[in-house]
């Protein structure tokens, strides 16, 4: 269950996405963030989602598995849709329940607002199974190099980074584990009163922060004893390297730019 | 009894991280005996047991547990009641403990299943006994204590739910050789003079040899050969294609058997070797 989450899951590949210097890809993902928030119509929408569609192809991924990965957040998604049909009004009235009304904007609006959050978990999802955590924290620390000189800690903000993203499939299995430990001791949260359900909680709880702080405290002592220090020099041993792919796929962006507003203009 | 029928178990279906982890197996346990599964890391032991209390469901194929069959389809409701009748000691247990104290912990499991509370604790009393643990620690917080003991603790837990069949995966990894010893001794007990079936996932073949009734061998997830202990554990051919090493006093019966010395039953302990090797020592001083 929760090895579908894929948000900061990697998956490695050989494909012209996964071989994009981190830097542009994440200079893409924003970018696309923003053309997103341009879309307005059934025409602009489509688009995005052809767009997104023929780079998840050609990322080698299958757009069946994204979709999987979606599904644990269809939750957030059906509420919003939900929000949007009951509470905007416009258009013509379709059902008339007499102290509710849905009306034919509501509809739309929620069609779209739903497809506005699809694609932006979509993108971010794509980020990050093609791009190692590595590459990822390398790419934001170069980003955000120039912050260095009003004070800013980028070196170890990203150290902090990387650790983290480093460690959430660490603790996410090791949540699973200890799920299944307690289960195997009755316990669940599917069952019971109030009190058993907070109990069965904490049983997870507990001894997932037991845990992360030991791991914490082993990996602090082994960087003591190789001797890091904050305020050290440090070099990569990959460097990263602004390729033509990585000016192409910027240009395309901004050409997708381009074709969402010339659909606007035309009214489309 | 337990049955297994061409079972299959993949993880992450239908994404990249697709693996299949068990293949086609088919076996049973049968009650009051203690079970080894031994084969090395990655061949699927402990999602096999993992199968047996339904905590993982088949991905093809099914599991029958007395007159309870666990297939795909299976639904929450069951869980309950298969899980009163098989205990399931986790790799490093001690890692689920939570409570204050470790009275409390260990009468969490018994609760969880609908024992009442007297008899929760009448359970909780008896098995902490059984492992050492004195009365005193009772009220102590169970991560003031050693490694062992918080592992003993843990498997109290498991033990107090009172479940006919336990399943132990590697219980004594990282344990002191005493502790090792303590607990190697307790799950013999639980079998010899608890009746409780015992199914021991072990990658210690000294172990196996010597506490255990009946092996069974996996290797990619599959079995590839189960037995008697005495039949498996002794066949040096089987064993060494299998990239398995005989156990310790296995091998030193085999080596002494060109001088005369063999003994039926043959020893299964370090103990048993020398006491018979001893024997026959003095039988045949000229
Ligand atoms: N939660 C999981 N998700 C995906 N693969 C897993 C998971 N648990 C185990 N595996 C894989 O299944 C195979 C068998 O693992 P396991 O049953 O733990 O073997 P063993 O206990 O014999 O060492 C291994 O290749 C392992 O990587
Ligand atoms: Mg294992």
């Amino acid at each position: 269950m929760l090895s579908k989450v894929l948000i900061g899951r990697y998956i490695p590949g050989d494909s012209v996405i996964h071989a994009l210097d981190p830097r542009s890809k994440i200079l893409l993902t924003v970018l696309f963030m923003v053309i997103v928030f341009l879309a307005n119509s059934w025409a602009t929408y489509i688009t995005l989602i052809l767009f997104v569609l023929i780079v998840t192809k050609v990322a080698g991924l299958s757009i069946r598995f994204l979709f999987d990965g979606l599904k644990l957040i269809l939750v957030l998604f059906i509420f919003t849709f939900l929000m949007h049909v009951f509470l905007t009004k416009g258009g013509t009235v379709l059902v008339d329940g007499g102290f509710f009304t849905i009306e034919s904007e509501g509809i739309i609006t929620g069609i779209f607002i739903t497809l506005r959050l699809t694609l932006l978990v979509v993108v971010t999802t794509i980020l990050t199974l093609t791009t190692s955590p590595i590459e990822l924290t390398h790419g934001l620390e170069r980003m955000f190099q120039p912050l260095k000189r009003i004070g800013f800690p980028v070196s170890e903000v990203a150290m902090m980074m990387s650790i983290s993203l480093r460690f959430i499939p660490t603790l996410m299995d090791e949540t699973e584990k200890i799920i299944k430990a307690q289960s195997a001791r009755g316990s669940s949260f599917r069952m019971g009163g109030l009190k058993e359900r907070f109990q069965a909680l904490l049983s997870i709880f507990i001894p997932l922060f037991v845990s992360a702080f030991k791991r914490a405290e082993e990996l602090a002592v082994a960087m003591d004893v190789r001797g890091y220090n904050v305020k050290g020099k440090r070099t990569s041993y990959r460097l990263l390297e602004w390729k033509s792919s990585d000016t192409i796929a910027i240009i395309i962006m901004i050409l997708l730019a381009a074709l969402l507003f010339g659909l606007r203009a035309i009214g489309l | 009894m337990i049955k297994i029928n061409q079972l299959m178990s993949i993880y992450n279906h239908k994404t990249p991280f697709e693996f299949k982890a068990l293949h086609d197996v088919n076996t049973t346990f049968e009650p009051n005996k203690i079970h080894g599964i031994i084969g090395h890391t990655g061949s699927g032991k402990s999602t096999f047991i993992q199968h047996l209390n339904a905590l993982l469901l088949p991905s093809s194929g099914e599991v029958i547990i007395g007159d309870t069959i666990i297939n795909k389809k299976t639904k929450a409701k069951v869980f309950h009641k298969i899980r009163r009748s098989i205990g399931m000691v986790f790799q490093f247990p001690e890692n689920q403990l939570f409570e204050e104290t470790v009275m409390k912990d260990v009468m969490f499991g018994p609760l969880n299943i609908g024992i009442d509370e007297e008899t929760a604790r009448k359970n909780a009393e008896k098995y902490l006994t059984l492992l050492g643990i004195d009365e005193s620690e009772y009220e102590a917080s169970p991560f003031e204590l050693s490694g062992g003991q918080m592992r003993k603790v843990a498997i109290a837990g498991i033990l107090s739910m009172d479940q006919d069949t336990i399943i132990f995966d590697e219980p004594t990894a990282g344990l002191d050789p005493k502790s090792h010893i303590e607990v190697m001794d307790l799950i013999y007990n639980l079998n010899r003079e608890h009746g409780k079936t015992i199914i021991l996932v072990s990658h210690n073949m000294d172990d196996c040899y010597q506490y255990t009734d009946t092996i069974k061998i996996f290797s990619h997830g599959e079995i590839v050969s189960e037995g008697d202990t005495v039949d498996i554990l002794q066949d040096e051919a089987l064993l060494t294609s299998m990239n398995l090493e005989l156990p310790k006093v296995a091998r030193l019966t085999k080596d002494l058997k060109a001088r005369g010395f063999n003994p039926n039953p043959p020893p299964r302990s370090t103990d048993e070797f020398i006491s018979m090797y001893d024997m026959w020592r003095s039988s045949h001083a000229e």
